[in-house]
């Protein structure tokens, strides 16, 4: 699979998750159900795929049903007081803001893929970025 | 710039995002540019999601370990386990049975691409049709065999055949013939191609006994005449063999019609009873095979006894047996 989709899932679950050591988890579980939709010919884009189940996942709380965890394993981890911060702004926008945010700004998805994943327009996944970014920025 | 063009602080505060970003149009970028000149405000605004933007770069330079990369790449979990388990449960059994597979394959490969079963046709093909068409080869042949041999032969015709009786014909001095011509046909594959119950094709074998005065005058004269002849030494013993101290043993293949000529020959020194079997093994046309005993008379007045040379007296491991009947 491709790295940077392998990439994309881990940060997502990286910034969203409380527990870090259910990252790899969620991982593996969010990537192995894209595979299979993937091979039933479920949609055309695997990244797109992975972005759209991760966000169910998310969204579901099936995190919480994990029971296996294993340590987080990443590189340049980005310093807690900045990821806390990231974490926290999810109390104050709307999570369908904060979600197309989050692949926007933090994983840098591609926008289409995004677009895709996410059901929404291009203008409509910048827009909501931005509005996550001024309310974080405090401007708002 | 024209009026119309200009942006309102809050328009301007609007595409700040995508002014970061270099989205805007250069009349757009100049009219925000403009705004953020006169507005002190929304210079500082800029100035936080700008800083907000660089912050959020530090995420680039998160990365996933090799580790993780390669766990992740695996197609499924649970099929990756079926997998192992497999290759454990699998594995010793390739491993130790790989030898005996490629032995196998190569076996078949090698039946299949020389096809030995053709090579045997063909070396049986080759012996039948010598034994057909050439005579002289089985010619060779039969000469090659010994008296025991032919027995044997004969005592297996016999089993085979035990209601047929052989036909044997006395012929007198004279020694007229018969039995019926010969035709040529080797012994192995007469049976392939006859049918199994048709009788098969018989030869000849003439057996015969004369009682001499002299016998070491005469044998020495028998050997030269069939010599003379035409004849040929039959089995592994010279012609006028010892066979024992008052015995000629004599086994040779003669041209047919010198027969004739051979039992005038030796019906000078006495009567000579020869007889006719029918014999499986089939000389080439116009030959014929002869035993010919001759023995001392006891009632004959013996001649002195000659210088016995020392080779006369070694006798051929082949035919010792048959010195006792």
């Amino acid at each position: 699979m491709d790295e940077a989709i392998i990439r994309a899932c881990v940060l997502f679950f990286y910034v969203l998750l409380e527990d870090e050591d259910l990252v790899y988890s969620a991982s593996e579980a969010v990537l192995t159900s894209a595979r299979r939709k993937k091979f039933k010919q479920e949609s055309d884009s695997l990244y797109a795929l992975v972005i759209r189940e991760a966000t169910q996942f998310y969204l579901r709380q099936s995190h919480k049903t994990l029971g296996r965890k294993r340590p987080l394993e990443v590189e340049n981890p980005v310093p807690s007081g900045l990821l806390a911060a990231v974490r926290n702004i999810k109390h104050k926008v709307p999570q369908d803001s904060f979600l197309p945010f989050v692949w926007r700004e933090v994983v840098k998805a591609p926008p289409q893929e995004i677009s895709e994943g996410l059901g929404l327009s291009l203008g409509t996944v910048d827009y909501r970025s931005h509005e996550v970014l001024k309310s974080w920025a405090g401007l708002e | 710039m024209k009026k119309k063009d200009q942006l309102t602080p809050f328009l301007a505060k609007s595409l700040l995002y995508d002014y970061l970003k270099g989205n805007l149009s250069p009349e757009r970028k100049k009219a925000v540019d403009l705004v953020l000149q006169q507005d002190a405000d929304l210079k500082l605004v800029l100035r936080n999601l700008e800083m907000k933007m660089k912050e959020l770069e530090s995420f680039d330079a998160v990365g996933v370990t090799e580790r993780w990369k390669e766990d992740l790449s695996l197609p499924h979990p649970s099929l990756s386990q079926q997998l192992a388990s497999l290759e454990r449960r699998f594995a010793p059994r390739f491993w130790k049975a790989l030898p005996l597979t490629v032995l196998v394959v190569s076996v078949i490969t090698a039946v299949a691409v020389f096809q030995p079963w053709k090579l045997l046709h063909l070396n049986e093909v080759e012996v039948t049709q010598v034994a057909m068409n050439d005579d002289d080869v089985r010619m060779e042949a039969a000469l090659a065999l010994s008296e025991k041999d032919i027995e044997n032969v004969m005592k297996a015709q016999v089993q085979e055949t035990k209601e047929e009786a052989p036909s044997t014909d006395q012929l007198t001095l004279t020694g007229t013939r018969t039995a019926p011509p010969v035709e040529v046909k080797a012994k192995t594959p007469e049976k392939q191609e006859t049918p199994p119950k048709q009788k098969p094709k018989m030869g000849e074998l003439y057996r015969g006994f004369m009682t001499v005065g002299d016998l070491v005058a005469v044998s020495d004269k028998a050997a030269s005449k069939i010599i003379a002849l035409g004849g040929k030494k039959a089995g592994q013993v010279p012609l006028g063999w010892e066979r024992a101290e008052d015995e000629r043993y004599f086994h040779f293949s003669l041209p047919e019609k010198n027969k004739k000529a051979l039992l005038d020959f030796l019906s000078n020194f006495s009567q000579v009873r020869l007889s006719s079997q029918p014999h499986p093994l089939v000389m080439p046309e116009g030959k014929i095979r002869i035993i010919l005993v001759v023995r001392q008379d006891p009632n004959a007045e013996r001649p002195a006894p000659r210088s016995e040379e020392p080779g006369q007296e070694e006798t051929p491991p082949s035919e010792k047996e048959e010195t006792s009947p």
